[in-house]
Protein backbone atom coordinates (compact mmCIF):
# COMPACT_ATOMS: atom_id res chain seq x y z
CA UNK A 1 0.00 0.00 0.00
CA UNK A 2 2.76 2.18 1.05
CA UNK A 3 4.37 1.25 -2.05
CA UNK A 4 1.64 2.38 -4.24
CA UNK A 5 1.32 5.41 -2.86
CA UNK A 6 4.97 6.72 -3.09
CA UNK A 7 4.88 5.35 -6.79
CA UNK A 8 1.96 6.85 -7.60
CA UNK A 9 3.28 10.72 -5.80
CA UNK A 10 6.32 10.14 -7.80
CA UNK A 11 4.27 9.96 -10.98
CA UNK A 12 2.88 13.00 -10.45
CA UNK A 13 5.55 15.08 -8.91
CA UNK A 14 8.42 13.46 -10.73
CA UNK A 15 7.42 15.27 -14.05
CA UNK A 16 7.74 18.78 -12.03
CA UNK A 17 10.64 17.88 -10.98
CA UNK A 18 12.27 17.43 -14.14
CA UNK A 19 10.96 20.79 -15.49
CA UNK A 20 12.66 22.24 -12.71
CA UNK A 21 16.22 20.90 -13.78
CA UNK A 22 15.51 21.39 -17.44
CA UNK A 23 14.70 25.13 -16.54
CA UNK A 24 18.81 25.23 -14.57
CA UNK A 25 20.43 23.54 -17.90
CA UNK A 26 17.89 25.33 -20.56
CA UNK A 27 18.83 28.93 -18.48
CA UNK A 28 22.68 27.81 -18.76
CA UNK A 29 22.42 27.08 -22.02
CA UNK A 30 20.83 30.55 -22.88
CA UNK A 31 23.13 32.61 -20.97
CA UNK A 32 26.21 30.69 -23.47
CA UNK A 33 24.24 30.95 -26.63
CA UNK A 34 21.88 33.90 -26.37
CA UNK A 35 21.25 33.15 -30.20
CA UNK A 36 19.88 29.56 -28.95
CA UNK A 37 16.97 31.47 -27.30
CA UNK A 38 13.95 30.61 -29.27
CA UNK A 39 14.37 27.07 -29.73
CA UNK A 40 15.42 26.65 -25.61
CA UNK A 41 11.94 28.14 -25.32
CA UNK A 42 10.38 25.76 -27.68
CA UNK A 43 12.28 22.54 -26.37
CA UNK A 44 10.59 23.64 -22.91
CA UNK A 45 7.35 23.88 -24.57
CA UNK A 46 7.84 20.28 -25.98
CA UNK A 47 8.82 19.35 -22.64
CA UNK A 48 5.95 20.70 -20.82
CA UNK A 49 3.63 20.02 -23.28
CA UNK A 50 4.46 15.72 -23.55
CA UNK A 51 5.60 15.14 -19.90
CA UNK A 52 3.06 17.76 -17.52
CA UNK A 53 -0.26 17.58 -19.71
CA UNK A 54 -0.01 13.67 -18.86
CA UNK A 55 -1.75 14.44 -15.11
CA UNK A 56 -4.10 16.80 -16.58
CA UNK A 57 -4.64 14.46 -19.02
CA UNK A 58 -5.17 11.30 -16.95
CA UNK A 59 -7.86 13.37 -14.68
CA UNK A 60 -9.86 14.68 -17.63
CA UNK A 61 -10.34 10.48 -18.26
CA UNK A 62 -11.21 9.67 -15.11
CA UNK A 63 -13.61 12.88 -15.10
CA UNK A 64 -15.13 11.07 -18.33
CA UNK A 65 -14.99 7.43 -17.00
CA UNK A 66 -16.77 8.50 -13.90
CA UNK A 67 -19.45 10.00 -15.78
CA UNK A 68 -20.01 6.85 -17.92
CA UNK A 69 -20.03 4.85 -14.68
CA UNK A 70 -22.72 6.70 -12.88
CA UNK A 71 -24.99 7.03 -16.45
CA UNK A 72 -24.93 2.97 -16.22
CA UNK A 73 -25.85 3.15 -12.86
CA UNK A 74 -28.51 5.17 -13.32
CA UNK A 75 -29.75 3.17 -16.25
CA UNK A 76 -29.07 0.01 -14.23
CA UNK A 77 -31.04 0.65 -11.24
CA UNK A 78 -33.74 2.99 -12.87
CA UNK A 79 -36.12 0.02 -13.78
CA UNK A 80 -35.70 -1.22 -10.18
CA UNK A 81 -36.41 2.08 -8.56
CA UNK A 82 -39.24 2.82 -11.03
CA UNK A 83 -41.12 -0.86 -10.01
CA UNK A 84 -39.93 -0.07 -6.44
CA UNK A 85 -42.04 3.25 -6.41
CA UNK A 86 -45.07 1.81 -7.75
CA UNK A 87 -44.94 -0.94 -5.34
CA UNK A 88 -44.63 0.74 -2.18
CA UNK A 89 -46.13 4.66 -2.24
CA UNK A 90 -46.65 5.18 1.27
CA UNK A 91 -42.95 4.00 2.28
CA UNK A 92 -41.65 6.86 -0.50
CA UNK A 93 -44.18 9.56 1.15
CA UNK A 94 -42.11 9.07 4.15
CA UNK A 95 -38.69 9.68 2.64
CA UNK A 96 -39.57 12.61 0.90
CA UNK A 97 -37.35 11.76 -1.86
CA UNK A 98 -37.92 13.30 -5.04
CA UNK A 99 -37.55 11.33 -7.96
CA UNK A 100 -37.66 14.41 -10.33
CA UNK A 101 -34.14 15.32 -8.88
CA UNK A 102 -32.79 12.29 -9.46
CA UNK A 103 -33.41 12.76 -13.01
CA UNK A 104 -32.25 16.52 -12.52
CA UNK A 105 -28.54 14.48 -11.20
CA UNK A 106 -28.46 12.26 -13.54
CA UNK A 107 -29.15 14.52 -16.74
CA UNK A 108 -26.51 17.01 -15.00
CA UNK A 109 -23.97 14.11 -15.44
CA UNK A 110 -25.33 13.43 -19.35
CA UNK A 111 -25.05 17.28 -19.62
CA UNK A 112 -21.53 17.65 -18.18
CA UNK A 113 -20.25 14.65 -20.27
CA UNK A 114 -21.68 16.15 -23.82
CA UNK A 115 -20.74 19.97 -22.95
CA UNK A 116 -18.83 20.54 -20.34
CA UNK A 117 -16.11 18.65 -20.73
CA UNK A 118 -15.54 19.56 -24.54
CA UNK A 119 -15.66 22.74 -23.88
CA UNK A 120 -12.83 23.01 -20.55
CA UNK A 121 -10.64 20.62 -23.30
CA UNK A 122 -11.37 23.75 -26.24
CA UNK A 123 -10.41 26.25 -23.89
CA UNK A 124 -7.51 24.07 -23.20
CA UNK A 125 -6.58 23.62 -26.75
CA UNK A 126 -7.09 27.60 -27.22
CA UNK A 127 -4.57 28.26 -24.39
CA UNK A 128 -1.97 26.11 -25.56
CA UNK A 129 -2.11 27.30 -28.93
CA UNK A 130 -1.46 30.99 -27.80
CA UNK A 131 1.19 29.54 -26.30
CA UNK A 132 2.66 27.79 -28.77
CA UNK A 133 2.12 30.90 -31.05
CA UNK A 134 2.05 34.38 -28.92
CA UNK A 135 1.34 36.37 -32.21
CA UNK A 136 -2.33 34.94 -32.60
CA UNK A 137 -3.89 34.49 -28.75
CA UNK A 138 -6.70 33.00 -27.71
CA UNK A 139 -6.37 34.19 -24.27
CA UNK A 140 -10.06 36.31 -23.66
CA UNK A 141 -11.77 33.44 -25.72
CA UNK A 142 -10.28 30.83 -23.42
CA UNK A 143 -11.15 32.71 -19.96
CA UNK A 144 -14.73 33.24 -21.57
CA UNK A 145 -15.00 29.70 -22.03
CA UNK A 146 -13.62 29.38 -18.12
CA UNK A 147 -15.73 31.94 -16.59
CA UNK A 148 -18.93 30.89 -18.31
CA UNK A 149 -18.60 27.07 -17.72
CA UNK A 150 -17.99 28.00 -13.74
CA UNK A 151 -21.44 30.15 -14.39
CA UNK A 152 -23.09 26.92 -15.74
CA UNK A 153 -21.88 24.62 -12.52
CA UNK A 154 -22.57 27.23 -9.97
CA UNK A 155 -26.15 27.57 -11.56
CA UNK A 156 -26.50 23.89 -11.48
CA UNK A 157 -25.24 24.05 -7.97
CA UNK A 158 -27.84 26.50 -6.58
CA UNK A 159 -30.35 24.54 -8.63
CA UNK A 160 -29.24 21.38 -6.52
CA UNK A 161 -29.76 23.36 -2.97
CA UNK A 162 -33.18 24.64 -3.96
CA UNK A 163 -34.53 20.96 -4.36
CA UNK A 164 -33.29 19.94 -1.30
CA UNK A 165 -34.21 23.02 0.92
CA UNK A 166 -37.87 22.37 -1.19
CA UNK A 167 -37.82 18.59 0.14
CA UNK A 168 -38.52 20.34 3.45
CA UNK A 169 -37.66 16.66 5.27
CA UNK A 170 -34.16 17.29 5.70
CA UNK A 171 -32.17 20.10 7.07
CA UNK A 172 -29.04 20.81 7.99
CA UNK A 173 -28.44 18.76 11.47
CA UNK A 174 -24.39 19.57 11.78
CA UNK A 175 -23.66 22.30 14.08
CA UNK A 176 -23.18 25.86 12.03
CA UNK A 177 -21.46 27.26 14.72
CA UNK A 178 -18.38 24.79 14.21
CA UNK A 179 -18.93 24.72 10.52
CA UNK A 180 -18.46 28.73 9.49
CA UNK A 181 -14.78 29.49 10.22
CA UNK A 182 -13.79 26.26 8.14
CA UNK A 183 -15.75 27.12 5.33
CA UNK A 184 -14.46 30.83 5.40
CA UNK A 185 -11.15 29.20 5.20
CA UNK A 186 -11.62 27.16 2.30
CA UNK A 187 -13.30 30.24 0.19
CA UNK A 188 -11.00 32.47 0.98
CA UNK A 189 -7.95 30.22 0.28
CA UNK A 190 -8.66 27.91 -2.63
CA UNK A 191 -8.72 30.50 -5.87
CA UNK A 192 -11.61 30.64 -8.21
CA UNK A 193 -14.13 27.52 -6.99
CA UNK A 194 -13.51 28.12 -3.39
CA UNK A 195 -17.05 29.60 -2.85
CA UNK A 196 -18.42 27.01 -5.33
CA UNK A 197 -16.48 24.18 -2.98
CA UNK A 198 -18.41 25.35 -0.32
CA UNK A 199 -21.66 26.08 -1.42
CA UNK A 200 -21.85 22.24 -2.57
CA UNK A 201 -20.03 20.51 0.16
CA UNK A 202 -22.68 22.12 2.06
CA UNK A 203 -25.56 21.14 0.18
CA UNK A 204 -24.22 17.20 -0.17
CA UNK A 205 -23.74 17.72 4.08
CA UNK A 206 -27.61 19.09 4.05
CA UNK A 207 -28.20 16.30 1.94
CA UNK A 208 -26.73 13.24 3.06
CA UNK A 209 -27.85 14.38 7.23
CA UNK A 210 -30.92 13.88 6.33
CA UNK A 211 -30.01 10.29 5.16
CA UNK A 212 -28.79 9.10 8.56
CA UNK A 213 -31.45 8.57 10.15
CA UNK A 214 -31.88 5.49 7.66
CA UNK A 215 -27.98 4.28 7.46
CA UNK A 216 -25.02 4.32 9.10
CA UNK A 217 -22.21 7.14 9.64
CA UNK A 218 -19.74 5.01 8.34
CA UNK A 219 -21.78 3.74 5.22
CA UNK A 220 -22.04 7.79 5.00
CA UNK A 221 -18.61 8.34 5.25
CA UNK A 222 -17.67 5.80 3.02
CA UNK A 223 -19.71 6.69 0.49
CA UNK A 224 -18.71 10.84 1.00
CA UNK A 225 -14.52 9.63 0.61
CA UNK A 226 -15.23 7.41 -2.48
CA UNK A 227 -16.78 10.28 -4.33
CA UNK A 228 -15.09 12.88 -3.12
CA UNK A 229 -11.70 11.34 -4.09
CA UNK A 230 -10.97 12.10 -7.71
CA UNK A 231 -12.57 15.60 -6.97
CA UNK A 232 -9.50 15.89 -4.43
CA UNK A 233 -7.08 14.31 -6.45
CA UNK A 234 -7.68 16.70 -9.09
CA UNK A 235 -7.71 19.26 -6.72
CA UNK A 236 -4.13 18.50 -5.65
CA UNK A 237 -2.99 18.41 -8.98
CA UNK A 238 -3.97 21.99 -9.99
CA UNK A 239 -2.47 23.31 -6.88
CA UNK A 240 0.77 21.37 -8.11
CA UNK A 241 0.48 23.31 -11.73
CA UNK A 242 -0.06 26.57 -10.30
CA UNK A 243 2.52 25.97 -7.32
CA UNK A 244 5.48 25.03 -9.99
CA UNK A 245 3.82 28.40 -12.44
CA UNK A 246 4.65 30.28 -9.11
CA UNK A 247 7.83 28.75 -8.15
CA UNK A 248 9.62 29.07 -11.77
CA UNK A 249 8.19 32.32 -12.48
CA UNK A 250 11.14 34.28 -11.91
CA UNK A 251 13.85 32.22 -13.65
CA UNK A 252 11.88 31.17 -17.09
CA UNK A 253 10.49 32.35 -19.81
CA UNK A 254 6.95 34.33 -19.99
CA UNK A 255 5.31 31.25 -22.09
CA UNK A 256 6.29 28.16 -19.46
CA UNK A 257 5.06 29.55 -16.59
CA UNK A 258 2.03 31.05 -18.06
CA UNK A 259 1.32 28.01 -19.95
CA UNK A 260 1.30 26.13 -16.38
CA UNK A 261 -0.73 28.67 -14.85
CA UNK A 262 -3.28 28.21 -17.46
CA UNK A 263 -3.39 24.31 -17.33
CA UNK A 264 -3.78 24.92 -13.04
CA UNK A 265 -6.44 27.56 -13.87
CA UNK A 266 -8.69 24.87 -15.91
CA UNK A 267 -8.09 21.76 -13.64
CA UNK A 268 -9.65 24.06 -11.02
CA UNK A 269 -13.32 24.14 -13.23
CA UNK A 270 -12.61 20.94 -14.19
CA UNK A 271 -12.24 20.27 -10.62
CA UNK A 272 -15.68 22.47 -10.29
CA UNK A 273 -17.43 20.20 -12.91
CA UNK A 274 -16.11 16.89 -10.72
CA UNK A 275 -18.14 18.44 -7.56
CA UNK A 276 -21.25 18.48 -9.54
CA UNK A 277 -20.84 15.04 -10.38
CA UNK A 278 -19.93 13.99 -6.77
CA UNK A 279 -23.28 15.10 -6.02
CA UNK A 280 -25.46 13.24 -8.34
CA UNK A 281 -22.77 10.12 -7.60
CA UNK A 282 -23.83 10.69 -3.57
CA UNK A 283 -27.40 11.64 -4.49
CA UNK A 284 -27.65 8.28 -6.35
CA UNK A 285 -25.90 6.06 -4.11
CA UNK A 286 -28.03 7.33 -1.08
CA UNK A 287 -31.47 7.16 -3.08
CA UNK A 288 -30.46 3.38 -3.74
CA UNK A 289 -29.24 2.08 -0.26
CA UNK A 290 -31.93 3.98 1.95
CA UNK A 291 -34.38 2.83 -0.46
CA UNK A 292 -33.24 -0.86 -0.15
CA UNK A 293 -33.43 -0.32 3.14
CA UNK A 294 -36.83 0.26 3.61
CA UNK A 295 -38.14 -1.99 1.12
CA UNK A 296 -36.35 -4.53 3.83
CA UNK A 297 -38.05 -2.91 6.70
CA UNK A 298 -41.25 -3.29 5.36
CA UNK A 299 -40.99 -7.17 5.19
CA UNK B 1 43.64 29.55 -17.81
CA UNK B 2 45.98 28.09 -20.55
CA UNK B 3 43.77 27.76 -22.93
CA UNK B 4 42.73 31.46 -23.15
CA UNK B 5 46.87 32.33 -23.65
CA UNK B 6 46.85 29.81 -27.03
CA UNK B 7 43.75 30.99 -27.98
CA UNK B 8 45.89 34.63 -28.27
CA UNK B 9 49.14 33.57 -29.38
CA UNK B 10 46.87 31.87 -32.26
CA UNK B 11 45.39 35.14 -32.62
CA UNK B 12 48.93 36.74 -33.00
CA UNK B 13 50.36 34.50 -35.27
CA UNK B 14 47.33 35.25 -37.60
CA UNK B 15 47.71 38.51 -37.53
CA UNK B 16 51.48 38.25 -38.45
CA UNK B 17 50.41 36.01 -41.01
CA UNK B 18 48.24 38.84 -42.64
CA UNK B 19 51.45 40.93 -43.17
CA UNK B 20 53.78 38.13 -43.96
CA UNK B 21 51.88 36.43 -46.57
CA UNK B 22 48.65 38.64 -47.46
CA UNK B 23 48.27 36.14 -50.60
CA UNK B 24 47.58 33.08 -48.80
CA UNK B 25 46.46 34.46 -45.68
CA UNK B 26 42.63 32.75 -46.38
CA UNK B 27 43.47 29.41 -46.75
CA UNK B 28 46.32 29.81 -43.99
CA UNK B 29 43.40 31.09 -41.55
CA UNK B 30 40.80 28.63 -42.70
CA UNK B 31 43.49 26.00 -42.06
CA UNK B 32 44.66 27.43 -38.31
CA UNK B 33 40.90 28.28 -37.76
CA UNK B 34 39.64 24.51 -38.23
CA UNK B 35 42.89 22.93 -36.16
CA UNK B 36 42.01 25.40 -33.14
CA UNK B 37 38.41 24.78 -33.41
CA UNK B 38 38.99 21.40 -33.09
CA UNK B 39 41.63 21.28 -30.45
CA UNK B 40 38.76 23.83 -28.01
CA UNK B 41 36.23 21.70 -28.81
CA UNK B 42 37.85 18.09 -27.44
CA UNK B 43 39.55 20.57 -24.75
CA UNK B 44 36.52 22.24 -23.31
CA UNK B 45 33.48 22.29 -24.92
CA UNK B 46 33.01 18.56 -25.09
CA UNK B 47 34.26 18.40 -21.40
CA UNK B 48 32.04 21.16 -20.11
CA UNK B 49 28.54 19.37 -22.03
CA UNK B 50 29.15 15.97 -20.36
CA UNK B 51 29.39 17.79 -16.86
CA UNK B 52 26.23 19.26 -17.58
CA UNK B 53 24.58 16.20 -18.30
CA UNK B 54 26.23 14.05 -15.68
CA UNK B 55 24.17 16.96 -13.61
CA UNK B 56 21.16 15.11 -14.82
CA UNK B 57 22.35 11.36 -15.15
CA UNK B 58 19.50 10.15 -12.65
CA UNK B 59 17.11 11.80 -14.67
CA UNK B 60 14.78 9.23 -16.83
CA UNK B 61 14.13 11.31 -19.86
CA UNK B 62 16.30 12.52 -22.98
CA UNK B 63 15.56 16.12 -22.91
CA UNK B 64 19.05 17.55 -21.36
CA UNK B 65 21.00 15.52 -23.48
CA UNK B 66 18.67 16.71 -26.91
CA UNK B 67 19.12 20.56 -25.27
CA UNK B 68 22.42 20.50 -24.62
CA UNK B 69 23.58 18.33 -27.87
CA UNK B 70 21.55 20.65 -30.02
CA UNK B 71 22.57 23.81 -28.74
CA UNK B 72 26.59 22.31 -29.05
CA UNK B 73 25.91 21.47 -32.53
CA UNK B 74 23.90 24.92 -33.36
CA UNK B 75 27.21 26.40 -31.90
CA UNK B 76 29.58 25.02 -34.13
CA UNK B 77 27.75 25.58 -36.87
CA UNK B 78 27.03 28.79 -36.06
CA UNK B 79 31.18 29.75 -35.26
CA UNK B 80 32.15 27.83 -39.26
CA UNK B 81 29.43 29.62 -41.20
CA UNK B 82 30.83 33.08 -39.60
CA UNK B 83 34.66 31.66 -40.69
CA UNK B 84 32.94 31.55 -43.96
CA UNK B 85 31.21 34.89 -44.23
CA UNK B 86 34.54 36.51 -42.97
CA UNK B 87 36.32 34.90 -45.89
CA UNK B 88 33.33 36.14 -48.41
CA UNK B 89 31.59 33.17 -48.65
CA UNK B 90 28.04 34.30 -47.17
CA UNK B 91 25.91 32.73 -48.70
CA UNK B 92 27.85 29.37 -48.68
CA UNK B 93 27.99 30.18 -44.76
CA UNK B 94 24.35 30.47 -44.83
CA UNK B 95 23.64 27.54 -46.46
CA UNK B 96 25.80 25.60 -44.18
CA UNK B 97 23.77 27.10 -41.34
CA UNK B 98 20.19 26.29 -42.61
CA UNK B 99 21.87 22.67 -42.79
CA UNK B 100 22.58 22.02 -39.35
CA UNK B 101 19.21 23.62 -38.17
CA UNK B 102 17.82 20.68 -40.05
CA UNK B 103 20.09 18.54 -38.79
CA UNK B 104 18.73 19.53 -35.20
CA UNK B 105 15.12 19.18 -36.17
CA UNK B 106 15.70 15.87 -37.45
CA UNK B 107 16.74 14.81 -34.04
CA UNK B 108 13.72 17.04 -32.34
CA UNK B 109 11.03 15.10 -34.81
CA UNK B 110 10.08 11.99 -32.63
CA UNK B 111 9.23 14.70 -29.78
CA UNK B 112 7.49 17.05 -32.14
CA UNK B 113 5.62 13.82 -33.10
CA UNK B 114 4.45 12.89 -29.61
CA UNK B 115 3.66 16.46 -28.67
CA UNK B 116 1.47 16.52 -31.86
CA UNK B 117 -0.12 13.37 -30.52
CA UNK B 118 -1.06 14.65 -27.10
CA UNK B 119 -2.64 17.69 -28.21
CA UNK B 120 -4.68 15.25 -30.60
CA UNK B 121 -5.23 12.86 -27.40
CA UNK B 122 -7.19 15.68 -25.88
CA UNK B 123 -10.05 16.25 -28.50
CA UNK B 124 -12.61 13.84 -27.80
CA UNK B 125 -14.54 13.61 -30.60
Amino acid sequence: MLNFLQESIAGIIGPFFLLLIMLLIASLVDFFLPAFQKWTRFLLLILILVLLIEPARESFEQIQVITHTIASLFLGMYPLIAAMILASGATFGVLNFQPAMLLFAQGAVVFADKFLLPVLLTALLFDIFTRLVPEIAFTRMADLLRTSLLAFVSAMVAAYSIFITAGGALSWTMNGALNEPLKELIKNNIPVIGSLLTDTLGSIGRYSSGATAYMSIWLLVSIWTVALLPAVRILCIAFLFRWTAAIIEPFSQKEVCGLLDDIGRTLFVLCAISFLLTFAFIYTTIFIVTFIKLMTFGK
Amino acid sequence: MAILFQLFVVYLLLLLLSFAAPALHPILYTALFLLVTVYVLFTVLVPFGSTLLALTDKLPSPYATLLVVSAGLYYVADVLSLQMKDEGYGAYGQLFQTSMKVVIMTLWLPYITQLIETIHAFIPW
